[in-house]
């Protein structure tokens, strides 16, 4: 009996976007891995805080919406950032001492993005697969860690709060199983670009603490 | 008639909840500290009370902490908030005359940390329900408490902890 042909008759449909983000075999340790992303494109997006004329040194999550709003070819510099967010009440500078200014909230960032024309939304419960699945969309992502565990060294524990945004910028999988190695980042708080953070270390850093992060709606390789 | 009995939400879950709560999404930078929540009857009833302050994180070099900026309270209960107001708007402790802070090295691993936070966490769940019921609770679980605490907060934050809720310290000194 003849039906009309649809779209289901193709079988599962695999969104082009997840095609196209860069995947390459690389070794870490010795061991083959399939890394998922463009860590290393985006490094360049990375530097150390705190260079920005107003003295604000605790602006992680400017500078990782700066980071992020590059990697969609948004040319704005820390500066731009902080100065956008400052004026608009999207950072806090209540603080007398001008270094402890910059802070912002996960809204807050996710605010920032959408202003500069790069939808975002935050996001909460996270898991180390949902994790990886934004990077396999070519999502921009920024989480919120804890920068003792990410950086061992327990002064900066907090608890095990998450007290530190960081990008995310790859996915690290056993090409055999799938299973997820570990992630890619960008830390502004060490200037540490391309980082490979275990995903034990990650899962301790992010998971554990609230799985928290900031994601763009839109994706690399479908952003003009 | 039947009477329901109230009942108060772990310390674990109050702690994850802060963690996660649309007060910290939208409210509280991600950059700050937050303090470990205080149970105190200061406000409404049972509760718990928290502050948060701009904190300096460096990799290499101690923290530098500011004053509490904000603080907040939620019930017991249910976790629902109670207040939520910024220092310069209403401070918890108006006679407080704090300065930015270096934080001491810290002498435990983050694993220590953790076993520490965990510590802290039972002896809350054993010792609250007491406390918010104005009973005496259990002596030694008292002193075992105030000891946790005060190895495990800075010793230059605890004038904020005691400030903040200092109901739960004269209860737990008592």
């Amino acid at each position: 009996m003849a039906h009309d042909f649809t779209s289901a008759d193709l079988g599962p449909e695999i969104p082009m976007n997840q095609a196209e983000v860069p995947q390459q075999i690389e070794y870490i340790n010795g061991q083959e891995v399939l890394v998922i992303g463009d860590p290393t494109g985006y490094a360049d997006f990375n530097h150390q805080q705190g260079d920005n004329p107003y003295g604000y040194t605790q602006d992680c999550g400017l500078v990782s919406c700066q980071d992020v709003l590059n990697q969609f070819g948004v040319q704005v510099s820390e500066t731009d950032v902080v100065s956008f967010a400052s004026q608009h009440g999207l950072c806090d500078i209540a603080e007398a001492d001008p270094s402890q200014n910059g802070g912002t909230t996960m809204e807050q960032q996710a605010q920032i993005l959408n202003d500069y024309g790069i939808p975002a939304h935050s996001e909460s419960s996270g898991t180390l697969e949902s994790l990886a699945v934004h990077i396999e969309q070519g999502n921009g992502i920024i989480i919120e860690a804890n920068a003792g565990v990410l950086w061992n060294d327990s002064r900066y524990f907090d608890q095990g709060d998450p007290n530190h945004a960081v990008t995310v910028t790859g996915v690290v999988r056993d090409p055999a199983s799938g299973q997820i190695e570990g992630f890619y980042i960008n830390d502004s708080g060490t200037g540490e670009s391309a980082k490979f953070v275990d995903a034990n270390t990650m899962q301790q850093a992010w998971e554990d603490n609230g799985g928290q992060s900031v994601v763009t709606d839109i994706s690399h390789t479908t952003y003009p | 008639m039947e009477h329901t009995e109230l009942t108060y939400m772990s310390y674990k879950d109050m702690r994850k909840r802060q963690r996660t709560s649309m007060l910290r999404q939208a409210e509280i930078p991600i950059e700050h500290t937050v303090s470990l929540p205080m149970p105190t009857k200061r406000w409404l009833g049972p509760a718990y009370a928290c502050f948060a302050s701009p904190a300096l994180r460096r990799p290499g070099q101690p923290v530098e902490q500011g004053v509490p900026d904000r603080w907040w309270v939620v019930d017991a209960h249910g976790g629902r908030l109670v207040i939520y107001t910024l220092w310069k708007a209403l401070a918890y402790a108006p006679e407080a005359s704090w300065t930015t802070v270096t934080l001491p090295q810290a002498t435990q691993s983050i694993a220590e940390q953790q076993a520490a936070v965990e510590a802290i966490e039972l002896l809350m769940e054993a010792l609250v329900p007491a406390f918010f019921a104005d009973e005496q609770g259990d002596a030694s679980t008292r002193k075992a408490l105030r000891e946790a605490l005060e190895t495990y907060i800075p010793a230059p934050l605890f004038p904020q902890y005691r400030a903040l809720t200092p109901d739960f310290f004269a209860w737990l000194a008592g």
